[in-house]
């Protein structure tokens, strides 16, 4: 038995189709195509763009700590100077490769290959986000305790450096897992509920075609 | 047609035109806002002018624009949620009742029109657009070829989708 109401979703087809558009930005043919122009325009150097700004960042703040390892005679601070370096190329050959790992589906593929990519990419952020404890602030934290606790200073300073860089990287950790329960994990849960809908049907809810 | 426009500036201006009334009803249902809505729809025009050299045939250009609209939509969505930018949702239903108001003339079959959208408002992304695409008209294998869904798959999902609207209308009709 059909139990749908067809007068009415036929009568809710007739006002959704006849219902009156308004809004959209009151732009002419010109400005419409200017704007699309300038936007293109602006997209164009895209990815490569921001891997090269993001690298020649890292790159500038590498600097110091390089000029650091060759003047200093003290092995243990080159050592700790050395692990900051790792650390910070790592951090940026993982943001490139993630930015790059996962290839974007064309704008008109269907809707739900472009969930599936949505949600790759939400994992691959929560997983980042998750895991930036050890790839990002742990090499931080051990290369600047080190190289701390090798140079020539007295023992306090030495503390208080040490104490200082433990509590960026505890307030940062901190923040960070904030965003990835909050934000991320939601949204995972979200578009994983979107792509793998409730359990199977019983027959007596079998659609009928309309 | 301006003389200045390239040959694919006319065919984006002429589809643009020819399908205005379903790219703006798809902002409406992804969007609340008339800001976010003039947003999205200028996210849709720009992604169909990227797609643009990809549609080789004409026929195919309904779906074509479906499935553009339609992830332009979702994405944008999801950029303004993990920008922190909160959702709305007809939870918040006197804004609600405020921006309607301002988008649609008093009378029946707006009222009507409007209970629609708020309950389309509280489905999820999936569901929206399986509504969207079902009051558009399209047969469920236009549907499916949109939503890269097999046909029993869109008719199990939309069903629910449909009850879940209707009961969202009756509790917007009865408040």
């Amino acid at each position: 038995m059909n139990d749908e109401p067809n007068d009415l979703w036929r009568a809710l087809k007739c006002v959704w189709l006849e219902q009156q558009s308004s809004g959209g930005p009151a732009l002419t043919a010109d400005e419409q195509i200017a704007v699309l122009r300038q936007k293109m325009a602006k997209m164009h150097p895209g990815l490569n763009k921001t891997d090269l700004w993001g690298a020649a960042l890292y790159a500038l703040v590498t600097v110091p700590f390089i000029i650091y390892v060759i003047t200093t005679p003290n092995v243990t601070v080159r050592t700790g100077y050395l692990i900051l370096i790792g650390g910070m190329l790592f951090a940026s050959w993982k943001s490139i490769w993630r930015r790059r790992s996962i290839a974007q589906p064309i704008a008109d593929a269907p809707v739900m290959e472009w969930l599936k990519y949505d949600l790759a990419k939400v994992r691959q952020h929560a997983e980042a986000s998750r895991t930036l404890l050890w790839w990002y602030l742990l090499p931080f934290l051990v290369g600047m305790c080190v190289a701390t606790w090798g140079m020539p200073i007295d023992l306090v300073a030495r503390i208080g450096m040490s104490a200082m860089t433990a509590l960026f990287v505890g307030v940062t950790d901190w923040l960070n897992r904030r965003v990835w329960r909050q934000q991320w994990i939601p949204m995972q849960r979200e578009l994983e509920a979107l792509l793998n809908p409730d359990p199977p049907v019983s027959p007596s809810e079998a659609p009928k075609k309309t | 047609m301006n003389s200045g426009f390239h040959h694919n500036d006319g065919r984006f201006l002429e589809l643009v035109s020819e399908n205005r009334p379903k790219i703006l009803k798809i902002c409406r249902a992804y969007a609340w806002n008339r800001c976010d809505q003039d947003d999205l729809y200028q996210e849709i025009l720009f992604q169909i002018w990227r797609g643009l050299p990809n549609l080789k045939e004409e026929s195919y250009a309904s779906t074509w624009l479906y499935r553009i609209a339609l992830n332009a939509s979702m994405s944008f969505v999801r950029q303004k949620t993990s920008r922190g930018a909160a959702q709305t949702t007809t939870h918040d239903h006197a804004q609600l009742e405020q921006i309607l108001e301002t988008q649609l003339a008093p009378d029946a079959r707006n009222d009507q029109l409007a209970r629609l959208y708020e309950a389309i408002a509280q489905l999820n992304d999936v569901e929206k657009a399986l509504i969207t695409l079902f009051l558009e008209d399209l047969s469920y294998e236009q549907i499916a070829a949109v939503m890269g869904l097999t046909e029993s798959n869109v008719g199990v999902t939309l069903h629910r989708a449909k009850k879940k609207l209707l009961t969202l209308m009756k509790e917007v009709a009865n408040e």
